[in-house]
């Protein structure tokens, strides 16, 4: 819950909260769940809320990135290391197990294979 | 009958004219739910020529559990003989979000909302899971007006934009007091829980319990169970299906492999 206040964003200033407090609006979520044509008559604001709510959504929603460019991301900070288990010639069952550890100073994830 | 899914996914997601569905898949961990997550993705991501839909998806991953390995060894044993390359064009068309907290998700439905009257390929969201922050916000008191404003904008993009919206829920409360056979639960409250109950033997883990504003725009509800019985060493899960539109329900049985979800076909 992000209350809105002076400084939040580029835009907002204490006339500014204080139209909006006038229609019980005391948080972002509130802010940018409201119609901002309806909002702006009703506080006798400027259309800038238009682009107020912009900036606040580009400051508060989470990115979406794109498939490939994760792919990316993923190959190219992964290492495959062999655990040197060697194969079970006798029997015909293979375990596979995939363990995550990510070494935080060098920033790679790793991966072990153990194959039985 | 075993291609239900499938079906299911391409009469909803082909249509983007039409109100979408929202789709639950409800089931304790490792039922399969985020496995047939990935199979559906990458039927709608893959080309026509290759058996695909060619449509963009958006996944909102609350868990932090996207694992995009998985993901590409699924394409990978679907589409025989592709080139990296044409996994790689598979990808453009998929967009992941990362969300931590449930007003995190509502800003993140408002910003994505330009997104979809922008991109018309765009036509399925899914929300793995849509229950992540159940508990904090029962904590933060009740039904928060949050969760009932992230419903309404689900419901309007579905209606506005023809989005199909697949969601996980996870098993978080036990239906104590449900009795095989009785359909009527006594001492159920919401007339939306009645709503969900399965035509014959309910389940200990069906209860719903999200909001009133989710139980209200699902349209089909997924039941995802693990079978204690194997086939050929090979864990068998199944799901039954109940719909708004469709009396009965729909079950349907399946592995996990390597390569992806196969279907098994026993009717």
């Amino acid at each position: 819950m992000v209350i809105l206040r002076e400084g939040v964003c580029p835009g907002i200033n204490e006339e500014f909260i204080k139209a909006l407090q006038s229609e019980d609006i005391k948080t972002v979520e509130d802010f940018v769940s409201c119609n901002p044509e309806e909002l702006a008559r009703k506080c006798s604001l400027s259309y800038a809320l238009v682009a107020v709510r912009r900036v606040l959504l580009a400051q508060y929603t989470a990115f979406p990135v794109s498939g490939a460019d994760l792919y990316e991301e993923l190959l190219s900070s992964t290492a495959i290391l062999s655990t040197g288990n060697p194969r079970s010639q006798t029997y015909m069952w293979r375990i596979h197990s995939i363990i995550w550890c990510t070494v935080e100073r060098f920033g790679v994830i790793v991966f072990f294979f153990l194959r039985n | 009958n075993c291609n239900y899914f499938q079906l299911q996914a391409q009469t909803a997601i082909t249509f983007r004219n039409n109100s979408g569905d929202v789709v639950e898949f409800h089931g304790l961990e490792g039922t399969g739910k985020t496995e047939t997550l990935y199979h559906l993705m990458s039927r709608c991501i893959m080309p026509v020529q290759s058996g695909g839909l060619e449509v963009a998806v958006v996944f909102i991953d609350t868990d932090y559990h996207f694992d995009m390995l998985r993901l590409v060894s699924v394409l990978e044993g679907r589409s025989e003989n592709e080139s990296e390359e044409r996994v790689r064009l598979c990808l453009h068309r998929l967009s992941v979000v990362h969300c931590n907290c449930s007003v995190q998700l509502l800003l993140t439905l408002h910003y994505l909302e330009n997104t979809f009257s922008s991109q018309l390929s765009l036509s399925l969201l899914v929300i793995d899971s849509i229950s992540s922050f159940y508990w904090v916000d029962r904590f933060n008191g009740g039904e928060s007006t949050v969760c009932q404003e992230a419903n309404c904008l689900l419901d309007r993009l579905r209606r506005n934009y023809g989005i199909v919206i697949f969601a996980t829920t996870h098993v978080i409360m036990r239906n104590y007091g449900s009795d095989p056979g009785v359909s009527e639960v006594p001492g159920s409250s919401s007339s939306s829980s009645r709503r969900w109950r399965s035509a014959d033997r309910a389940t200990d883990f069906d209860k719903p319990y999200l909001c009133k504003a989710w139980q209200r725009i699902v349209t089909h509800r997924m039941l995802f169970t693990k079978s204690p019985v194997s086939k050929d060493h090979k864990q068998i899960f199944s799901t039954a299906c109940t719909s708004i539109t469709i009396k009965g329900v729909k079950r349907c049985s399946f592995h996990v492999m390597e390569d992806g979800v196969k279907f098994v076909c026993d009717k």
